[in-house]
């Protein structure tokens, strides 16, 4: 097949599940959620489990999502992947991809729900390897792949405790029940948490995320940003009966969050790779999903979800755009100036720069806000405090990267700086959707405080209440919230200029790796924390592979080889194979493992 | 009985059509048998109906001997599909030895005819009958590359390891009979349940236990099996590792989880042993340069998990040992097809063997991948719903025991995935591979079986009741 067609089939075919998620979506808010199931995939026993999807409120949102967003995605790839050799196979994996996903937010129960969670796991393992050539790739992709089974072993753990507990996988038989709380309930929590780790990259799982940015950067902004890391959002609040019975697994969930949330954002102060900058804003920005997770507020963590996925997407796209200018260059330090070259691309960026960044009235603003509002209610003043200081940490990154990258003069190569050229429509046209809902999907959840000012209600929490409810605060006073929203647009403005003048008007660079300092050297190193796992977890491992292979391994098979020598010389001494000590070793472990089994059983 | 009579006279007719020279109809002559055979017993399974296990009280029926009942039928059927799937790689995987073709197949059908001994004995003595005519067959086959000193070192000590076991088995049913009186299973299990049970019956039983675990290939009694894995002709491994395998472990299941699974004192010695079955197979698994040697640890392994379903003696443990071997069985034939190809033609099998397969030979690579990633516990295929199955059974017995596999099997994927990044990832070396006829039938039928039984487990779960 041509690749134009490909590209067709391969978008046309999101597109028309995404027409189909829009029906869903309409049909669930004209009559309510419903379950259609495939075939009962098994009933034995107390053992039933249909393969059965359920369409409700929160999966026909994230239906939404997966499907609107995948279709500008694969737009995109069209033209990015052009001139890819494995222009074929990227469509393939993708749309395995698309499928996998709606899998795991259409399920009615956990079983099918882990089919998906696996198969995006593979998916993604599949796609950061694209490039296999580059052996650093694979070893990210096994990175990735690794780091999520472990997660994968917590869900699935979680997953036989439900069932012990419950007797059934279904979330309409878990999660309708009045649950009280149990120490049960708390471990499958902490369980599924666990698994939401790793899926969705919070500390300790996840270095694999900014890893993971070796793939495709259409898959970055598909997989590792707008959709499948945000699974373990969805599997937290879809379980949300769960953890409102355990007050314990809340507010691991929250300090989880948080410390990721800070800690990514800090690493985020001084990366130079354009990618890597990103990747770090979305382990942070899920950090904040999360505790907004902890604190009980399920609708709001599933509303900077969707802002999240398009701001984040709009970024991702816009820095493959740059990419693609560039001509593979990835280092802010040999960029700038390229707003004059890159008009749209520029445009679109500074937007999903203003909109995560938190600037009154984009999309971020408004779920950040939330959050906010949330965290100042559930979680104390610490929690308040240090989310505050993490948002602006987040605007001074991400004005970093912008300066860096557009403004200021050009500081790559003569030819690099011929070759710049704003990429084609099938590129910039999905940059430009996203732009534009990137500043108006915030009027999604307007605040309680504006609603009647603007005449609009807080559409998701109304939407989402069916299947989860926030946890109840008292009512916000509007001094509180004016106070919020003056402070955070003087702040942004002051930094803005401080940024501002820090790099372009004093035209300080960051410097090269090599001249790194102190605090400098350890954040651009992400405080070591690959260095600590290699030492902590990979290399004892080898070695007790090693091991096992130098002493148990070795004797046997260099045994075995001296007695073929020996038997090749003179088959009728074949006896003497006895003699080289490999079947009495073999005796002497058996003899061993009887003793030790009569010793057990008869004298302990 | 009909079946075991009727494959019987199978084995004797090939070793009539290797004397009459007739080497065409040799190969349509035994999978056609097979078939046959297979149709019997699928027949009389259906028919059995209720538990799984029904001893025959009725004395004029073989004597308290013997019971083809629906275990029995259930893992005869699955060895038969076996050894039919492992006769059609026949034809390229006997290319070794020629001239004796129709003997080594009446050995394979003798040595299958011990496997259906041993899953429907209900008696110690039929029990050791059906081990010696399924090991016999099996020492003789080990070293049918008499060219080869690698394949004769494996059935020489495949011999010397088997014939240290039987002693142990004699000596361990000795004591038992000597404990109780009896040798049937029914006396044997009221024995172990009522009286006071003496030092003698106990010593025997764990002998006994032991005799058992080497067969199955249980740490700390593993140690022969990736040696004699490795040395043997691939073809005769793939018998070794699935129809050996699945006697070894039904036999003991019948005779050992309705004793033991009542009293922990028993258990606790197999617990253990599961465990490090478990840990030694998947570590070990991971330093392997060779892809058979890779499998051989990682068929210890396999036994490692399906121990666990000894514990909680129920009709579901007892389903899910038969769908684990199912799965377990169908992956590793699809894994030998394909090793097979590959030794034959590169003189080989390390990994680097199987590098760009996925671009030479799609079929393969892909039947390949989806076994290996069955065996490693991937949904949807097979292998996850085995496992599973198996262990959320499992988990009411030793939840710390179910940890432990579910950490191993995480550790599974990591020696899997080498061979499939090899495939896939890596430029082919070579020239491409050519498979038989045969060969392809049997790599799509395989990979029809991990779809099946992964997407629709009722299918055979149904069947068991």
């Amino acid at each position: 097949m041509g690749k134009s067609l490909v590209g067709m089939v391969g978008s046309g075919v999101v597109l028309g599940s995404f027409i189909l998620s829009v029906m869903a979506w309409m049909q669930v808010k004209e009559s309510g959620a419903f379950e259609a199931n495939a075939f009962t995939w098994l009933e034995v026993g107390s053992l039933h489990i249909e393969f059965g999807f359920l369409v409700d409120e929160l999966s026909s949102l994230m239906m939404l999502i997966v499907t609107g967003i995948g279709f500008l995605i694969h737009v995109y790839s069209v033209g990015y992947m052009h001139d890819d050799v494995g222009f074929h196979k990227f469509f393939a994996y993708l749309n395995l991809f698309i499928f996998s996903m709606l899998l795991l937010v259409m399920g009615s129960n956990y079983l099918i729900l882990f089919f998906g969670w696996e198969g995006v796991g593979l998916c993604s393992y599949l796609l950061i390897g694209f490039w296999y050539k580059n052996k650093e790739f694979g070893k990210a992709a096994r990175k990735a792949f690794i780091m999520n089974r472990i997660g994968d072993l917590g869900l699935l753990i979680g997953m036989f405790m439900l069932f012990n507990e419950f007797g059934s996988l279904n979330y309409k038989d878990v999660l309708g029940a009045g649950l009280s709380s149990s120490y049960a309930i708390t471990c499958i929590c902490i369980l599924f948490f666990i698994g939401a780790m790793g899926k969705s990259a919070q500390i300790p799982l996840y270095t694999w995320l900014p890893d993971a940015m070796a793939g495709p950067t259409p898959v970055s902004a598909l997989i590792h940003a707008a959709t499948m890391v945000t699974a373990g959002i969805y599997l937290v609040a879809r379980s949300g009966v769960l953890y409102t019975a355990s007050p314990d697994a809340m507010q691991l969930v929250m300090y989880v969050g948080l410390a990721t949330a800070t800690f990514a954002a800090t690493i985020g102060l001084k990366q130079n790779d354009i990618k890597k900058v990103l990747a770090y804003s979305t382990v942070s920005q899920l950090g904040f999903m999360f505790v907004a997770l902890g604190v009980g507020a399920y609708t709001t963590a599933m509303f900077h979800v969707t802002t999240h996925a398009f701001f984040k997407a709009l970024l991702f796209l816009g820095s493959g755009s740059v990419i693609h200018a560039m001509g593979g260059e990835q280092d802010i330090r040999k960029m700038g100036g390229l707003k004059k070259y890159l008009p749209i691309t520029h445009l679109t960026f500074l937007i999903g720069t203003l909109a995560i960044a938190g600037i009154p009235p984009l999309a971020g603003f408004f779920s950040k806000d939330e959050i906010l509002t949330n965290t100042y209610y559930g979680g104390g003043s610490f929690v308040f405090i240090m989310l505050c200081i993490t948002s602006v940490l987040t605007a001074i990154y991400m004005l970093r990267l912008y300066f860096l990258t557009f403004r200021g003069s050009f500081r790559g190569t003569r030819e690099q700086e011929h070759h710049l050229h704003e990429s084609p429509l099938s590129m910039t046209l999905p940059l430009i959707v996203l732009a534009i809902l990137s500043v108006v999907g915030g009027f999604l959840g307007v605040p309680e405080w504006m609603e009647h000012k603007l005449g609009l209600h807080h559409t998701l929490n109304g939407w989402l209440g069916n299947v989860v409810h926030n946890a109840a605060h008292p009512a916000v006073t509007e001094m509180f919230e004016y106070t919020l929203l003056a402070v955070s647009i003087a702040i942004l403005f002051i930094l803005a200029l401080a940024v501002r003048t820090f790099y372009i008007s004093r035209k300080t660079l960051p410097e090269p790796d090599e001249e790194e300092i102190g605090i400098v050297k350890l954040l651009s190193h992400k405080y070591y924390i690959d260095e600590l796992y290699d030492a902590i977890f990979v290399r004892p491992i080898q070695s007790l592979g090693t091991f096992l292979h130098d002493y148990i391994e070795k004797p046997v098979i260099d045994g075995l080889v001296n007695g073929f020598g020996r038997l090749s010389k003179s088959s009728g001494k074949l006896i003497r194979l006895l003699q080289t000590g490999n079947t009495e070793f073999y005796l002497l472990g058996m003899v061993l493992g009887i003793i030790v089994i009569f010793v057990l059983n008869f004298i302990m | 009985m009909k079946a075991l009579i009727a494959l019987t006279i199978l084995a004797v007719l090939a070793l009539f059509v290797g004397l009459l020279k007739s080497r065409k109809l040799l190969l349509p002559l035994v999978l056609l048998g097979l078939a046959g055979v297979l149709a019997l017993v699928m027949q009389y399974g259906c028919q059995c109906e209720g538990t799984f296990f029904h001893q025959y009280l009725d004395e004029s029926t073989y004597r308290n001997m013997f019971s083809f009942d629906k275990f029995a039928a259930v893992f005869a059927g699955m060895m038969l599909v076996a050894t039919l799937l492992i006769s059609m790689l026949a034809t390229d995987g006997f290319i070794y030895n020629e001239s004796h073709r129709p003997e080594l197949f009446a050995l394979m059908l003798f040595s299958l005819c011990g496997g259906i001994v041993m899953v429907g004995s209900t008696h110690l003595v039929m029990l050791f009958l059906g081990i010696e005519i399924l090991s016999i067959p099996a020492y003789v086959l080990a070293g049918s590359n008499q060219r080869d000193s690698q394949s004769n070192e494996a059935a020489l000590k495949y011999f010397l390891m088997g014939a240290f076991t039987t002693g142990i088995l004699l000596f361990g049913i000795a004591l038992m009979y000597g404990g109780s009186g009896s040798m049937s299973l029914d006396g044997l299990m009221t024995y172990s349940r009522h009286s006071e049970v003496s030092g003698m019956f106990k010593a025997g039983m764990l002998m006994v236990l032991i005799a058992m675990c080497f067969k199955i290939g249980i740490a700390p009694f593993h140690f022969w099996g990736p040696d004699v894995y490795e040395g043997t002709p691939s073809i005769i491994t793939s018998y070794m590792a699935t129809v050996v395998k699945t006697a070894a472990i039904a036999a003991t299941f019948r005779f050992f989880a309705q004793i033991i699974g009542h009293d922990a004192a028993w258990m606790i010695s197999l617990v253990w042993m599961a465990a490090l079955t478990m840990f030694i197979g998947n570590l070990t698994a991971t330093v392997q340069s060779g892809f058979k040697r890779m499998l051989a640890y990682s068929s210890i392994a396999h036994a490692g998990y399906v121990l666990i379903a000894f514990f909680t003696p129920s009709l579901q443990a007892t389903q899910s040992v038969v769908f684990y071997l199912a799965a377990y069985t169908v992956a590793t034939i699809a894994c030998f097809a394909v090793l097979i190809g590959v030794q034959q033609q590169r003189k080989n099998d390390l990994f680097e063997s199987f590098n760009g397969l996925a671009k030479t030979n799609p079929l393969a690579a892909f039947t390949l991948t989806l076994a290996l990633l069955s065996l490693a516990g991937i949904p949807p295929l097979a292998g996850f719903f085995a496992k599973y199955y198996l262990f959320s059974n499992g988990w009411a017995g030793y939840p710390w025991l179910i940890l432990v596999a579910i950490i191993n099997s995480a550790i599974s994927i990591y020696y899997y995935f080498r061979t499939i990044i090899a495939m896939w990832f890596h430029e082919p070396t070579d020239e491409p591979l050519s498979f038989s006829m045969l060969q392809k039938v049997v790599l799509l039928l395989t990979l029809a079986g991990l779809f099946t039984l992964g997407l629709m487990p009722g299918l055979l779960l149904d069947f068991l009741g």
